[in-house]
């Protein structure tokens, strides 16, 4: 896991030297002996993680581990928004079908975000975690991944038929071309975000190109879910398809930190325009 | 259907063979073998030369095998001559005894133990010293013994960190040593007091530091009031065994499926002395890892029909080559493997 330092001080005061700071964190279980220096003058370092340890996944459970191991209080977080008149729920018919492999589902619909490349700050996060900035929508689902570990999908509302969102496993036939153009054929025992007809997203592991955020977009589904590990582990294993959302679904996301996950997107898209409905859809 | 002629050729052939022996028996000296000689192989009246004189007589279908026979004999003929005129050139080999039976014997090229064995040979004689037993399993496990009853879920993502190889859906390689353990806890109920050296296998692209196959000494203590200070008393005190008595140790917070709390210990480098933020052996960190451990989780107790409420215990377990490599310096793994006499040659048993 990728730490960038100047990003961890937005959760928690960093007043420790660098060295010290990676001495102690080792010292606590999370294994830290490489680092590098940005041009910037940011410092990113390298955590190495345990499969038990999903939350040290982002960097708010890192943080939290550095206030513990410091003693400073976390900062406070705060994700304003610019609502809509309209309750999310008015806006989008979302169903979980097979609760058994869907621990929790939450999100919000943002309506009129305008896509164009990221403001600076946004793009410094994304190459500190080794990623190409895409587009702002894009860039702040992963932002939103490497700051809770908690993985976020975006989906085009346009392109959501019926505003239906059903979670289900995928039906015999069924198929899928990802957002990395890859084709692929789904089975039963997967769980799938479907639209009122069709697969339109791999629960946890990838997102379907049909319903992919495009330059066109306007209308944004935010889903901030919890799906079952092993489950997920089986998907993207036949699948082999793995991803940094995979990857924490797998080891167990924290179910609790669906809300702020949601909430931390939808803030970010209301600095590109958005309006965000009103009450997190939950279940 | 051989001609009467030619069977005739053939006893006297077998004729002569017979008394070749008896008359090379009867030689003593070189005047002896030259009469010898004379009467096999003179060019007039030889033995050899009368046959051959024969053997012109026959039909051209025949001279094949006639001539064959004939060869035959004079070969041996040549060769037994030849042996004599060797041996009558020694001295008189009755005469004195040919071995000196108080001389040194010929020493032959001595085998010797494998650096690895060695290595593993000193891990083992600490712990017996400290009342340890060893005990061994099969290397083909079955998923049960290698993951599952080791509290590895068949979903759970540490089995990544186990790059495995299978044989089938069920049957594996081991990848550790620690399968014996189970296999231990089924049969023998506590106290448990055991090291299991073994030779575990991981899917691996052979570099410098990973092999597909590579040896591990793993423990085992389980009893009533068993404590992480045990632990640590233990391998401190096997460590500085190894390595000398100031040598530093460190415990660090740690994941094992099968242990709960678990920890990796470190030791100081003794490469740079903990001196060189620079040290390729550390990367500068002055430590390095030489072992993993931590307390018997209480599902693998239960698993083996161990009441954990009464029964604590904790295990470890170690790369043999890794100690090995860090303790005399060796750079590459792969040098363990390739048997080349001038690595082995540099290692004895203390």
């Amino acid at each position: 896991m990728k730490i960038s330092l100047r990003w961890l001080k937005e959760y928690v005061d960093v007043e420790i030297p660098r060295d010290e700071l990676l001495a102690r964190l080792t010292m606590i279980g999370l294994i830290c002996e490489e680092w590098t220096e940005t041009p910037d003058g940011d410092t990113v370092f390298d955590i190495e993680t345990y499969a038990n340890r999903p939350d040290t996944l982002g960097h708010i459970g890192i943080a939290r581990e550095v206030g513990v191991m410091t003693g400073y209080p976390l900062k406070e977080r705060v994700h304003p928004v610019v609502e809509l008149p309209s309750r999310t729920s008015e806006i989008v018919d979302v169903q979980v079908l097979d609760e058994d492999l869907c621990l929790r589902y939450a999100g919000y619909v943002v309506k009129g975000v305008n896509v164009g490349p990221s403001p600076e700050p946004l793009r410094k996060k994304i190459e500190a975690m080794g990623l190409k900035p895409i587009n702002n929508v894009v860039d702040v689902s992963n932002i939103v991944l490497f700051a809770t570990g908690h993985p976020i999908h975006t989906f085009d509302l346009a392109k959501v038929g019926g505003r239906r969102v059903v979670v289900r496993r995928a039906r015999k036939g069924e198929t899928l071309r990802t957002l990395e153009g890859k084709d692929v054929a789904l089975g039963p025992d997967m769980l799938v975000i479907a639209d009122d007809s069709r697969p339109i997203a791999i629960a946890g592991v990838i997102g379907g190109e049909a319903s992919g955020i495009t330059g066109e977009t306007r209308d944004v589904f935010i889903e901030s879910a919890v799906f079952d590990p092993s489950s997920i582990r089986r998907t993207r294993k036949a699948l082999e398809i793995q991803t940094d959302a995979s990857y924490r679904m797998e080891r167990g996301v924290d179910v609790g930190s669906a809300p702020e996950a949601a909430a931390m997107a939808a803030s970010l898209l209301c600095s590109f325009g958005g309006r965000v409905s009103k009450d997190l859809i939950d279940g | 259907m051989p001609s009467p002629d030619l069977e005739k050729f053939r006893a006297a052939i077998d004729a002569a063979r017979a008394k070749l022996a008896d008359e090379c028996a009867a030689v003593r000296d070189g005047a002896g073998l030259e009469d010898l000689r004379n009467r096999y192989l003179s060019r007039k009246r030889g033995l050899i030369t009368q046959l051959f004189e024969d053997f012109k007589k026959f039909a051209p279908a025949e001279k094949p095998a006639a001539g064959q026979l004939l060869n035959f004999l004079k070969v041996e003929v040549q060769e037994k001559l030849a042996a004599l005129e060797e041996g009558l050139k020694k001295p008189a080999a009755s005469a004195a005894p040919a071995v000196d039976l108080t001389l040194p014997g010929e020493r032959l090229p001595w085998g010797a133990a494998h650096p690895l064995r060695i290595f593993q040979r000193e891990i083992e004689t600490i712990f017996l010293e400290m009342g340890f037993g060893i005990a061994d399993g099969p290397e083909i496990e079955t998923d049960f013994y290698n993951f599952e009853a080791l509290n590895f879920p068949p979903d759970h993502p540490a089995r990544d960190n186990w790059d495995t190889l299978y044989i089938n859906d069920n049957l594996l390689l081991r990848t550790h040593t620690s399968p014996v353990q189970i296999r231990v806890m089924e049969k023998r109920k506590p106290p448990i007091r055991i090291i299991i050296p073994g030779k575990v296998y991981r899917r691996e692209t052979p570099d410098p530091t990973h092999a597909a196959m590579f040896f591990q000494v793993e423990g085992l203590v389980v009893d009533r009031n068993i404590t992480f200070a045990h632990l640590k008393g233990t391998l401190e005190y096997f460590l500085k065994r190894l390595f000398g008595e100031k040598l530093k140790i460190r415990f660090r917070p740690s994941f094992f499926p099968f242990t709960e709390p678990s920890a990796e210990v470190d030791i100081e480098c003794l490469a740079c002395g903990q001196k060189d933020p620079a040290c390729r052996v550390c990367g500068g960190t002055g430590w390095k890892e030489i072992l993993g451990s931590g307390m018997v989780d209480p599902q693998v107790f239960k698993n083996v029909n161990i009441d954990p409420e009464q029964y604590s215990g904790w295990a470890f377990g170690m790369g043999v080559e890794r100690i090995a490599m860090f303790a005399y310096g060796i750079p590459d793994i792969r040098y363990f493997y390739e048997n080349d006499l001038r690595f082995n040659r540099q290692f004895h048993l203390k």
